[in-house]
């Protein structure tokens, strides 16, 4: 027990040795003053490396390898981010999240199982369950994101001094189900103050050491910024639906073995319609993505130290962007190889398959191009989007008032179990 | 021996950066500050190496809740302090036999829950589905019935049974007639609930809870009543089986094995679907089998010929429908065929297919039906064409 009890506060010492004149001889040059800059360091041939590895791992050990996975891009993306001359340190390991997820099992099977005979209920239990179903999962992943960036802040060490967090899972998860409910209400205008206010909410609870985290950013000026955008969304929602509308007023039907020419037209304008709803709902959300980022980092303090970005919009966007551009040739690439091999197969055999036999190598092919594409979109993810916005966000941050980490002092929290990253594992809200 | 160089030193008390030099004495390191204060003595068997970027050797101690750290940027000194140390263990390092190690037990996992899957899985749901009392699987078949109509459904619902019109009231009593001596002489714990419903494809469908669906298409591809009964007397066979509650705790028991396996609590994820599929239809060919054969025995029972339904199976293959099977979940056709072809050999010549091979005709037993009633059946769904194929 006496090791868990921190020793007696020493006096503190003079604040900035490193400035004072040094009399001893040096071995080598005496360490420059950090300046209070942030960088990310890292290659991205090592991140490349560890993804790609990661990738293949995750497939053929059916999605187990992800706890190394994740623990070794933590890792790298921690240690590359150097803030003030020191970096980063990420102190989690695989076999903590592995036995995190064995906690969620244990937690969530009879959970599960209850859902499941409920879902097999007469009457209004049958009808309700799964709403509630789907209601108390994602309170319950709320709750789970937020033990699990304890489990993330606790493993993260600065300069000898953990971060930790306080607050309660349970109030946080409340707190963020009435604030869907007030954005579902609302038709999405609510969404910058409840961004604002879980962001208060998770930072008035981050500490660094005894420096309490705060956000300063309001929902006001995440409005502002993206009015324009959630005002274009609103009218070009509007515009899909009330086309929709229009062409089934006509008593137009889409989707009919004998069309008529006008059916045809129709469908033929609600489709390009949904391809322009889609484009402009990936432009929307990259965008929307750039200004919560920028917007966040903004926000940000640790007592008086600030943080401020030049980060530019146009580049998240850009990263977006690229990462679409790159599953789009992936997958077109994919097809015509498809295509090609199909094709040279029948030529080479000279047989004309049965039906089924077509169907089963269809179906077959649609597999292997599906999971190729999820594994390379994954990694291209990872590399254009995880990677280069980190990065980018990195690089572009200023932190005035830095000084004052050199007072920092530990307190007495205590690295927290993972069981809060085993539950957003299981519930699909994990992340690196 | 004893070197004396520069590094920085966080004491885990505060965040200050400390610029020491360190002492390599005879169990350990020793840090002090530049004016010569002994600020930590750390033995070797306690410093362990923690992620650091290039460059940068970061040593800790093991296992303290105080975090801290020296940092060693000179390559020089980091030499000489890991030739004092000895090999200094990486925190949480992964080496490569950790991931042959993870990623081999995994594989085994995943062949034991595959294996599990093929034989387990059946296995268990074979014993445990005599257990579940009728009453329990009634209950089970109105919250099934409900998914089920949620599915087929398309148009109004309460135009989705056929035979309720005036002009189909002829129509829906041959059917119910029809089905009713199935019934009687299948003497079923639970009561059977068989309807003709608005579907175009040539399917019927069993559901727990003694409720059968038999599709409109199924009604245009008959070409008699005996047809259509082996038909209704397979279906008739799933229920006696309790097919639908075996399946449902078999996809039950897939999705929670494969759902834990992958850790997809939900059971939804696409992954879980798929192999819960692939592995569910390699199940179906028995159960498919088996209700041939009570149906041949059924139909049989009642004196007529069990061949028809190999008949009316073969002409249904023949013709693909607008829902092309991908996965084969029916054995195929001229499979089961000669499988009741069998089963009708070795039960002998029925009474009526005697009749006619000695020429007499219209001897032995009564059809089931007269040729009024099945005229009326066949026009059950208002007599036009199968309606049109639903959207694609």
């Amino acid at each position: 027990m006496n090791e868990i009890v921190p020793p007696p506060l020493p006096p503190l010492p003079p604040p900035v040795p490193a400035r004072l004149p040094l009399p001893v001889p040096q071995a080598f040059e005496p360490l420059p003053l950090p300046p209070a800059s942030v960088h990310f360091t890292g290659a991205t041939r090592s991140f490349r490396k560890l993804i790609v590895r990661g990738a293949l791992l995750q497939l053929v050990s059916v999605g187990i390898y992800r706890f190394w996975l994740t623990t070794d891009a933590r890792r790298f993306l921690w240690v590359s981010t150097e803030i003030g001359g020191d970096s980063l340190e990420y102190t989690g390991t695989a076999m903590e999240l592995f036995l995190g997820f064995l906690m969620a099992v244990a937690l969530l099977v009879p959970i599960y199982v209850l859902l499941f005979l409920g879902t097999l209920e007469l009457g209004m239990v049958s009808r309700l369950s799964s709403p509630v179903a789907f209601v108390f999962l994602a309170v319950f992943g709320q709750y789970a994101y937020f033990r699990a960036r304890r489990y993330r802040l606790t493993r993260t060490v600065f300069r000898g001094i953990r971060f930790h967090q306080s607050g309660s899972p349970w109030a946080y998860a409340l707190r963020s189900l009435l604030w869907w409910i007030a954005i579902a209400c609302s038709a999405g205008f609510a969404y910058p103050w409840a961004q604002a206010s879980l962001e208060r909410y998770k930072l008035a609870h981050t500490h660094y050491g005894d420096l309490n985290g705060r956000f300063t950013a309001t929902g006001s000026s995440l409005f502002l910024r993206g009015a324009a955008l959630w005002l274009i969304t609103v009218v070009v929602l509007i515009a899909f639906f009330a086309l929709i509308g229009y062409f089934t007023q006509k008593g137009m039907r889409f989707g009919t073995a004998s069309p008529s020419p006008q059916d045809r037209a129709a469908g033929a304008i609600i489709g390009i319609a949904t391809l322009a709803v889609m484009i402009l709902a990936f432009i929307g959300y990259a965008l929307l993505q750039a200004i919560m980022m920028k917007w966040w980092l903004a926000g940000l303090r640790f007592g008086v130290v600030e943080v401020r970005t030049t980060l530019k919009k146009r580049r998240i966007f850009g990263a977006y962007f690229r990462c679409l551009a790159y599953i789009v040739l992936v997958l077109l690439a994919l097809c015509v190889i498809f295509g090609v091999v199909a094709g040279v197969g029948a030529a080479i055999l000279k047989v004309k398959p049965a039906q089924e036999t077509i169907q089963n190598l269809t179906l077959a092919g649609v597999a292997c191009v599906y999971l190729l594409l999820a594994i390379i979109g994954w990694i291209i993810y990872q590399m254009t989007i995880k990677l280069r916005i980190w990065r980018m966000a990195v690089d572009s941050v200023t932190v005035p008032g830095f000084d004052v980490v050199e007072w920092v002092r530990a307190d007495d929290s205590l690295p927290s179990s993972a069981v809060g990253e085993g539950l957003a594992d299981a519930l699909g809200a994990g992340g690196i | 021996m004893i070197t004396s160089s520069s590094a920085v030193f966080f004491d885990g008390v505060t965040s200050a950066r400390h610029l020491v030099t360190i002492e390599l004495a005879a169990a350990g390191v020793q840090i002090r500050s530049l004016a010569g204060e002994v600020l930590a003595e750390w033995a070797n068997a306690d410093i362990v190496a923690f992620a650091a970027p290039d460059g940068v050797l970061r040593l800790g101690r093991a296992g303290r809740p105080m975090p801290a750290r020296l940092e060693i940027r000179d390559p020089a000194l980091a030499a000489a302090v890991t030739a004092h140390t000895g090999a200094i263990p990486q925190f949480g390092a992964i080496s490569p036999r950790t991931r042959v190690k993870v990623v081999g037990w995994s594989l085994a996992a995943v062949a034991s829950a595959v294996l599990v899957a093929v034989f387990g899985v059946p296995a268990i749901a074979a014993r445990v589905t005599p257990l579940v009392p009728v009453r329990l699987e009634q209950r089970l078949g109105v919250s099934v019935d409900a998914q089920v109509r949620s599915f087929l459904v398309r148009g109004r619902a309460d135009q989705f049974e056929c035979g309720n019109t005036l002009d189909a009231r002829l129509g829906r009593a041959a059917f119910q007639k029809l089905v009713h001596k199935l019934e009687t002489a299948a003497a079923l714990p639970l009561p059977l609930h068989a309807d003709v419903v608005r579907r175009p494809e040539a399917n019927a469908i069993a559901l727990p809870g003694g409720r059968v669906y038999v599709f409109q298409g199924l009604i245009a591809k008959a070409d008699n009543a005996d047809e259509l009964a082996g038909v209704i007397a397979h279906e008739i066979g799933h229920i006696a089986h309790r097919d639908g509650v075996r399946t449902v705790i078999q996809a039950g028991s897939l999705s929670f094995l494969f759902g834990m396996l992958i850790g997809d609590f939900s059971g939804g994820g696409a992954a879980v679907i798929a192999m819960r599929t692939v592995v569910q239809s390699s199940y179906s060919r028995e159960t498919e089998a088996a209700a041939d054969a009570y149906g041949a025995n059924l139909v049989a029972r009642l004196g007529r010929d069990p061949r028809a339904l190999g008949t009316i199976l073969m002409r249904i293959a023949g013709t693909p429908g607008p829902m092309a099977k991908i996965l084969l979940d029916h054995p195929e056709a001229r499979e089961r065929a000669a499988a009741i072809e069998a089963i009708a050999a070795a039960l002998g010549p029925s009474p009526r297919a005697a009749a006619l091979a000695d020429g007499t005709g219209g001897g032995g037993p009564p059809g089931l039906l007269d040729a009024a009633e099945w005229a009326a059946l066949k026009r059950i769904c208002g007599g036009a064409a199968p309606m049109r194929s639903p959207g694609k």
